[in-house]
């Protein structure tokens, strides 16, 4: 489906670009020229081989880190400061080890000043849909990795943010807990409808959750092309060994290396999902 | 608790084993008491003294007490003040590590001037003592922070004093424990030092009293007494410190 001409998209990113000054006053160029649309309730998935500042472009779209040159808008109002609007996940779990597990979910809300009772009710029901239930007293320390990433995710919701912004978040687990946690993150996806942007460098986890996949070059980071990937939905756990899944992996790895001209941006930058 | 006690046996045994090497030594070398007393009179003349040593002693705990107490807190105060404005960092922090490298017991004689025999100028000195280390781990603390988590409570619009209670000072109180464990163990020396060379009371005036008297039976059993109170009130310090950082596994 193509967007309309005039319709709003969700986060429209426009020239973007991100310099570091470094020491002996010399430049590095992080992300260069970056524009995209990303519309509502898209899962858009990021890749790029290391130093194509991935997680650089995710502290952009937070509003964590100013943008050397270009704009971001969110809902069409720029986006300067960092935003409550997203949920954010980082590659470590970053949960505060002497509070409880319910007490960290609860941490934005508290911060937020929302309802209390009603954030109680809502991290009860978060917990229970992300497979934590009976870990609320428990401390972090307490939990394996991935029950850790787990309660990030929770916390990250826990405000109802509009968009979910995950950078790495399963890169430091094993295969079977990552596979798990791709499948968990479909389904809520799914359920809440959230706008979900979700960095990785492994191809595979890029195609199998996105609904397109924004691959970027590295050093500096640019973008290579996006590939929509048509894979039906709900996908499940048979759909990664599939020829299908690795066709699209083939061409994304394809665009990535700069062998596949046929994905040009401009082609597939203002489709939605 | 079988397992703590296990632990006990072995330097329970060495301790047993120094003090019969050192009985014998003295009756084998027939060493005079005032120049060595043997255990058995040292622990004749705790005995005998034993109220008067308790008194002396709780004198000295008294002054580590209110001295270590507040010179813990100007230094958990100072660390605040340091990490929170960039002021007081740029103004304090230079300042602190000078000053830090000075040795506190340089200038005991002259907090003896300004303060005057006694409680005095054993307070000022207990309070410098603990003051630097419980500082300078607390200033570590409170910066020590992940980039992560400031990163996560920014996209909350988290203030500064939130930033500061929810993940600054929990963040800290590792650090603050290792300052108060090294202040409490500053703070025992700079009562004795102080009381040595200006007061008319606590262990440490007893210690020299009784060493002037040629009674080193009597300096050795309050030596042995303030060297237990010394343990205990670092083992309370680190117990609590188990306690309360739960989280952070501990050696």
């Amino acid at each position: 489906m193509m967007v309309q001409a005039g319709t709003q998209p969700f986060l429209r990113l426009s020239g973007v670009s991100k310099e570091f000054s470094t020491r002996e006053r010399s430049i590095t160029k992080a992300l260069e020229d970056i524009t995209f649309d990303i519309a509502a309730g898209e899962l858009l998935t990021i890749v790029g081989p290391s130093g194509s500042g991935k997680s650089t472009l995710l502290r952009v779209i937070a509003g964590l880190l100013p943008p050397t040159a270009g704009k971001l808008t969110l809902r069409g109002k720029v986006v300067d400061r960092p935003s409550s609007e997203f949920g954010v996940v980082f590659q470590a779990p970053v949960l505060f080890p002497w509070r409880t597990v319910l007490s960290n979910v609860l941490m934005p809300a508290r911060i937020l000043r929302l309802d209390l009772a009603q954030a109680m009710q809502r991290a009860m029901e978060l917990l229970e849909t992300l497979g934590l239930r009976g870990t609320e007293r428990k401390y972090p320390y307490e939990l394996s990795g991935g029950m850790q990433q787990r309660v990030s995710i929770a916390r990250a919701l826990i405000h109802d943010p509009a968009s979910l912004l995950m950078d790495e978040p399963f890169g430091a687990l094993d295969a079977m807990t990552r596979e798990s946690l791709n499948l968990e993150l479909l389904r809520l996806w799914h359920t809440s409808r959230k706008t979900i942007i979700f960095i990785t460098h492994s191809i595979p986890e890029a195609v199998f959750l996105g609904t397109r996949v924004l691959v970027l070059t590295a050093r500096p980071g640019r973008i290579a092309g996006v590939v929509s990937i048509d894979l039906p939905h709900p996908r499940t756990i048979e759909l990664l060994a599939s020829d299908r899944l690795g066709a699209y992996a083939a061409r994304v790895r394809s665009v990535m290396e700069g062998r596949h001209p046929g994905a040009a941006f401009s082609e597939n930058h203002i489709r939605a999902s | 608790m079988l397992r703590h006690l296990q632990k006990l046996i072995a330097p329970t045994a060495s301790l047993l084993a120094l003090a019969i090497v050192w009985q014998a030594s003295v009756v084998w070398f027939r060493l005079p008491t005032y120049l060595l007393p043997p255990p058995s009179a040292v622990i004749a003349a705790g005995a005998e003294n034993f109220g008067f040593i308790l008194t002396q002693l709780a004198i000295t705990l008294g002054a580590i007490a209110i001295g270590f107490v507040a010179g813990s807190l100007l230094g958990i105060a100072t660390a605040a003040l340091i990490v929170f404005s960039p002021i007081a960092r740029r103004l304090l922090y230079p300042l602190v590590i000078i000053t830090q490298s000075i040795p506190k017991v340089t200038i005991a004689p002259i907090l003896l001037v300004w303060f005057g025999l006694g409680m005095g100028s054993e307070l000022a000195l207990i309070i410098l003592m603990s003051y630097f280390p419980v500082l300078v781990n607390t200033v570590t603390g409170l910066s020590a922070v992940e980039p992560d988590a400031l990163d996560l409570l920014r996209t909350l619009h988290a203030g500064r004093l939130q930033v500061f209670w929810l993940l600054r000072l929990p963040n800290a109180l590792l650090g603050i424990f290792d300052g108060l464990k090294v202040g409490i163990t500053m703070s025992v020396i700079g009562a004795i030092l102080a009381e040595f060379i200006g007061s008319n009371d606590g262990i440490g005036w007893l210690i020299l009293v009784a060493k002037t008297n040629m009674d080193l039976s009597l300096s050795f059993a309050a030596i042995a007494f303030v060297s237990a109170a010394a343990i205990i009130l670092f083992e309370m310090i680190s117990g609590a410190q188990r306690l309360i950082v739960h989280w952070q596994k501990m050696q």
